[in-house]
């Protein structure tokens, strides 16, 4: 007797114990699929476009390959739609998304079809009321890059009638033909100057104001008296052409540093001897206009590459 | 185990899990050549501090984190439009510091300053809202968050516009980024 109830009790246990893990699993589920455990917040890369997809997953400069599979993929799937007939369909977020892409193709190549696209996208979204100040300022860039002062100064009305103050600067005519960059001049003025590189030993310097590392090669720079050849009046100190925004923080910068003036490029087509994306900072070596040397970034060999470089550059 | 520690071992991980991610934090001090610049006024030094700290506690500092973020997190970012969620979570990128880069013309054309300062607060880089130009003002907190720009400690930023982080240490150009401190 005794047995038996011992028996039947170690069965209620059992299902005690049984209905208890069922409890907890139920739990446990109820907990995910409600969502009070934390859900990830992955994009949906169906949300995003190939043309996206690619720039933003896979794109990288220093692949050989990247910047013409990303040409491809703009001509393929980006520019048919900007150029359909029927642009007035899509909706002002895929318009910005679409005249993104066209900027970002822009950047590499410069190309004058690249720059009708981003165009032709920006007046819609003028015209629906949607362009805000930051389409102008790509826009005046894109202009300026392609050699278009007129053009250029136009879109920097626009970009003043959308912006809580004017911040772009008044181009004068550009000589696409030839290097040139922008200078700081009097009055809030720029003005333009060639650049050659063709006779003699020359040295560029690439540096960006709001770069922490040209920051921090600039003042290690002027803290070394060895390297004082860098600030030598025919040294050139420039940036890639997107900074000629960004006169504000150029101006502090020359400012803090008279004798390392940057001066933004007007263009990046007249400057093939410059890495892909104008990494800053970096310096490069010139002799008769063929590139001898370079530096690229300031890291734990930029001291000694630079010492060994400027001592071959003087001999 | 028995199976009263084994429930009570298996709810007591259930209902810490959420916790977990929000702990761990480390401090990341900053290197001295990062604070060089200009630390002779120590309004700057107090302006690095902020940022440090800000970092320090922020709750996404690696792709891992972000699929930790609490519903409370998820709420800011879900002030995008999927589309532009979706592309703005594609941009993010990472160092071992935190975030790198990431594309602001998403936060920019949606968001309003406090919207972009509360998404940019997760990856503890606010303070890069008051940099961005364009950006919607509409009450008198994005009024307020916008005249940090004016701060003159703002010379000390280093995170550029119109950049992204390619490598570690190296910003190239690239058009709708910007190029983190942290890169």
């Amino acid at each position: 007797m005794t047995y038996e109830v011992r028996i039947q009790s170690t069965k209620k246990m059992k299902q005690v114990h049984r209905t208890l893990y069922f409890l907890v699993a139920c739990v446990v589920c109820a907990l995910f699929l409600s969502g009070c455990t934390n859900r990830s917040v992955h994009p949906a890369e169906s949300e995003l476009s190939a043309f996206e997809q690619f720039y933003l997953y896979r794109f990288k400069l220093s692949e050989p390959d990247h910047i013409a599979q990303l040409r491809v993929l703009y001509e393929q799937t980006v520019r048919p739609k900007i150029r359909s007939s029927s642009l007035a369909i899509p909706s002002n977020p895929e318009l910005l998304s679409l005249f993104d892409a066209a900027s970002i193709a822009f950047g590499f190549g410069e190309g004058s079809d690249t720059l009708a696209d981003m165009a032709m996208a920006a007046e819609i979204l003028e015209q629906r009321g949607a362009a805000s100040a930051r389409i102008w300022r790509r826009m005046y860039i894109a202009h300026m890059r392609s050699g278009n002062a007129v053009a250029a100064n136009l879109a920097r009305r626009k970009y003043g009638e959308h912006a809580e103050s004017q911040t772009l600067v008044e181009l004068p005519p550009i000589n696409e033909s030839t290097k040139t960059v922008v200078r700081t001049g009097g009055n809030g003025q720029v003005i333009l100057s060639p650049v050659n590189l063709e006779s003699g030993r020359q040295i560029v310097v690439i540096a960006h104001p709001l770069c922490g590392f040209s920051q921090r090669a600039v003042q290690f720079l002027e803290a070394h008296t060895e390297f004082s050849r860098l600030f030598e009046s025919d040294v050139l100190w420039t940036v890639h052409p997107s900074s000629v925004a960004e006169f504000d923080v150029i101006r502090e910068w020359n400012d803090l540093h008279p004798k390392a003036r940057i001066a933004p490029a007007t263009n990046t087509r007249q400057w093939p001897e410059i890495e892909t994306g104008w990494p800053t900072p970096s310096i490069y070596f010139f002799e008769n206009g063929q590139l001898r040397d370079k530096i690229v970034g300031f890291n734990e060999r930029f001291e000694p590459d630079l010492r060994a470089a400027i001592s071959k550059f003087n001999h | 185990m028995n199976s009263r520690t084994f429930v009570s071992l298996l709810l007591a991980t259930v209902l810490t899990l959420p916790c977990v991610s929000s702990v761990a934090k480390e401090m990341n001090s900053r290197d001295e050549g990062d604070v060089a610049l200009d630390l002779v006024a120590p309004y700057v030094q107090d302006e690095l501090a902020r940022r440090d700290i800000a970092l320090a506690l922020a709750k996404v500092r690696s792709t891992k984190d972000l699929s930790r973020l609490d519903a409370e997190s998820r709420a800011r970012l879900d002030k995008l439009s999927p589309k532009a969620r979706a592309r703005f979570l594609a941009s993010l990128t990472f160092s071992d510091k935190g975030l790198s880069g990431f594309d602001y013309t998403v936060l920019v054309d949606e968001l309003t300053a406090t919207d972009i300062y509360r998404i940019l607060e997760l990856f503890g880089q606010q303070h890069i809202t008051s940099m961005l130009s364009d950006v919607k003002v509409e009450t008198s907190t994005d009024r307020l968050i916008m005249s940090m720009s004016k701060d003159p400690t703002m010379k000390i930023r280093a995170d550029h516009m119109e950049y992204r982080c390619e490598t570690r240490a190296t910003c190239v150009d690239s058009t709708p980024h910007i190029c983190t401190s942290n890169c």
